[in-house]
């Protein structure tokens, strides 16, 4: 066994990430020793560190593994045993510390396989596989199950010790899925704007170079189409500049070549295959009753900020090729230039806003939702909002990727809790009244913030150095 | 249009003072002066970590400054200054082109920006250099990068060529048909031409002069025959051998073996040397250094 191999594999999550690591350490630590205490709230409390510490350790494998780190001696071993040596830490200890509490072997074996399971689902999120959006939904959708569902699943959670192996067969099998991909020395394809990379769903916003990208079936298929959209967009844009060259055509073309895939086309073939899935989806697991319309509607509101993960990690990853672009574009002074990129990724405002009125109008009419109105206006004004508020905190938001994976987190958790509040005073106080005070409290803090971080940019040198992670 | 807004052959095209950068509490470049007047090819040879590439990106502009100041084309690079980074072509070492456009659609963007843009050139060398028009700029080779970078910087026809190590990645007949094309190029009145290289064969070809980066200074400007006629390999030979060098003044390295002293000199004249071989009794031959072995010896 190479001990000082495993060491080194061991410590990078700490040496990429020491505040990260430490905080959700403590935090698991400290909810590990209350287990005997109050198991109640230590254990999801353990859970939910152990997911989010399986996300810094995928955030880590992911920037490690790469062709030349994949052909170092026996490392498919060491990493092995190294992801055993944290399994003995954040699966068995945890269950240990409940054989304390409670002698019932389906309990620790329970206990086991969910800690496996929150690893799993954190390397896989980590590692860029779009799983969370999938896990938030799970949620709503245990509530739609009967009272005899809910009833059964409850007793079988506390009895049978089939459900601790599903869902290690589960865990397994989502492991399989992370790791074979970063586990498979492949070609470089490196060919997708940073900025779009997350907006199709098509390729984790943190790709690193050499890595194989987790790309699915609909991906595939939808890449040379959009491709094809983005060229004959970026075509007639070059077109009207050389026919009347002006400050609006030729912000068109530097858009068409930021943001290639945001074009009338590229938006359409998205909204489409969203509706598509959304509609199958929404078909097979509908049964109308108690359902929250309005807490399921906010989720158009998330599927259409996750668009700015992109733009924070892509602000960084593109610094290398705007020097390019600095020199075609001349500007007279380095602020001229910051304002040049600032307003350009303006688009995505109108855009992000446009996706959330259209997902929010696609689950009003799959829902049949009551007061839509309410939905779409609510849409329109919490999408202006926090789209404005998103582009700003990625302007000049943190370049580290904990950073801007917090920031990320934090936008999502903020646009969908304003949403809701914004929907319960339409509800409270009507449309009108309702919509003005979310009006009052969305646009002034978006577009403040806009305007604070636009003008705080623009006081920046450019950068054109490769990002170090 | 006159390069560089009335600069002429004589004025600096570049002009360097005082130049210090640090990466953290490393000081790359420190103290560095660097005069180029117009319609000059210099080679800007220097060791791996001397700062060839960080000098020609603040040159460019694409890097910050810590002290001093650097003018391209009679004006500061402080700001980026408009049109006249338009007379600015920069070949970077690593290819950061829009990986995700394809080559027509990437060099048509850019010449929708420039006022002057060199169509029939760019078409030509495309041909040549046997580049996909239709393929994307992340899918193409290393090499076929640079080449599609050079073509894009000479494109606009630039009074300032600014190349960081242009030759790298390409095959023999690429390097020899680029070296081509820049000699077309310089030939041109008022074209500058920088470029950093460790080939040292093909500044040769270009007759360059050169310029020697170490220590974070420039330490050294020369042209080529000159610096052939001041550095140079001495043999002295005796049958009774050697067991100190014979020569100090001047000497860059001494070597002793047997009957042989070899020495590199640095600016000692013929007559010096006849002088001391005479005095040592030894039979004397002085030998021309490759570029190569001057860079070994100097770098």
């Amino acid at each position: 066994m190479n001990r000082r191999a495993i060491g080194k594999l061991a410590a990078l999550p700490f040496v990429r990430m020491p505040a990260g690591m430490i905080l959700v350490g403590v935090v698991w630590l400290g909810s590990l020793i209350l287990i005997p205490a109050t198991h109640a709230i230590a254990i999801p409390f353990v859970g939910m560190t152990t997911w989010l510490a399986g996300m810094l350790l995928g955030m880590t494998m992911r920037t490690l593994m790469r062709t030349d780190t994949l052909l170092l001696p026996d490392f498919a071993r060491i990493l092995g045993q190294t992801g055993l040596l944290y399994a003995l830490v954040l699966i068995i200890l945890p269950a240990l510390f409940l054989l304390g509490v409670s002698g019932n072997a389906q309990n620790i074996l329970l206990m086991a396989a969910v800690q496996l399971l929150a690893v799993a689902l954190g390397l896989a999120s980590g590692t860029g596989f779009r799983i969370t959006l999938f896990v938030w939904i799970i949620f709503p959708l245990v509530g739609l199950l009967p009272a005899d569902v809910h009833a059964i699943l409850l007793h079988a959670l506390t009895t049978s010790y089939w459900v601790p192996l599903l869902a290690a067969l589960l865990a397994a099998l989502l492991l399989r899925f992370t790791l074979r991909p970063l586990l498979t020395v492949s070609d470089r394809e490196d060919d997708d704007s940073p900025m779009q990379a997350i907006a199709d769903g098509r390729k984790p916003a943190n790709t690193a170079s050499g890595m194989p990208q987790q790309r699915g079936f609909i991906g595939k298929k939808l890449k040379p189409i959009l491709d094809a959209t983005a060229q004959r967009n970026l075509e007639r844009s070059v077109a009207r500049l050389r026919k009347r060259p002006g400050t609006a055509a030729r912000m068109s073309v530097i858009r068409a070549v930021l943001l290639p895939h945001d074009n009338l086309q590229g938006i359409a073939i998205n909204v489409l295959v969203t509706t598509l899935v959304a509609g199958l989806y929404f078909t097979l697991i509908h049964h109308g009753d108690g359902m929250n319309v309005g807490f399921i509607t906010s989720y158009a509101v998330l599927i259409g900020m996750s668009r700015f993960a992109a733009v924070g990690r892509g602000m960084v990853k593109m610094q290398p090729n705007l020097a390019d672009l600095y020199l075609t574009l001349a500007p007279e002074t380095h602020a001229e230039f910051q304002a040049t990129i600032a307003d350009a990724l303006l688009k995505l405002v109108a855009v992000t806003t446009f996706n959330c009125v259209i997902y929010s109008v696609l689950i009003a009419v799959l829902l049949h939702a009551g007061a839509p109105a309410e939905l779409l206006l609510t849409a329109l004004i919490v999408g202006v909002g926090a789209s404005f508020g998103a582009l700003a905190a990625h302007l000049v938001g943190p370049t580290t990727q904990t950073g801007r994976t917090l920031v990320q987190m934090g936008l999502l958790i903020g646009a969908m809790l304003i949403y809701n509040l914004v929907l319960w005073l339409m509800h409270r106080f009507g449309v009108l009244a309702g919509g003005f005070a979310g009006i009052v409290i969305c646009l002034p803090f978006g577009l403040g913030a806009w305007q604070y971080a636009r003008r705080e940019y623009l006081t920046r040198r450019p950068c054109f150095d490769a990002p170090l992670d | 249009m006159a390069a560089a807004d009335g600069i002429t052959q004589t004025q600096a095209i570049v002009d360097v003072r005082g130049l210090r950068k640090r990466f953290g509490q490393r000081d790359v470049l420190s103290h560095l002066d660097w005069r180029i007047p117009g319609g000059r090819v210099i080679g800007l040879l220097g060791r791996n970590g001397a700062g060839k590439t960080t000098l020609l990106r603040c040159m460019a502009g694409l890097s910050p400054i810590d002290e001093g100041s650097i003018a391209i084309l009679g004006h500061s690079v402080d700001q980026p200054g408009g049109e006249r980074l338009q007379h600015i072509g920069f070949v970077p070492q690593t290819f950061d082109l829009f990986p995700w456009m394809k080559v027509r659609g990437y060099l048509d963007f850019t010449a929708a920006f420039y006022p002057r843009w060199n169509h029939a050139q760019t078409e030509r060398l495309l041909d040549d250099w046997r580049i996909d028009r239709k393929q994307k700029v992340g899918q193409l080779s290393q090499g076929q990068r640079q080449k599609l970078a050079i073509i894009r910087a000479l494109a606009p026809d630039p009074d300032l060529l600014l190349l960081d190590e242009p030759v790298a990645s390409l095959d023999p007949q690429a390097r020899r048909a680029f070296m081509d094309e820049l000699m077309r190029i310089v030939q041109r009145p008022g074209k500058t031409v920088v470029f950093s290289t460790h080939i040292t064969a093909d500044l040769e070809r270009a007759g360059a002069d050169i310029a020697l980066l170490k220590d974070g200074r420039i330490v050294l400007e020369s042209d080529l025959p000159a610096l052939r006629q001041r550095i140079r390999r001495v043999v002295l030979m005796r049958a009774d051998g050697w067991q100190t060098a014979p020569l100090e003044t001047g000497v860059l390295r001494a070597t002793l073996d047997g009957t042989q002293a070899q020495l590199i000199v640095d600016g000692v004249s013929d007559d010096v040397l006849a002088a001391i071989a005479e005095r040592e009794h030894a039979r004397l031959d002085v030998q021309p250094l490759t570029l190569e072995d001057l860079f070994v010896e100097l770098a």
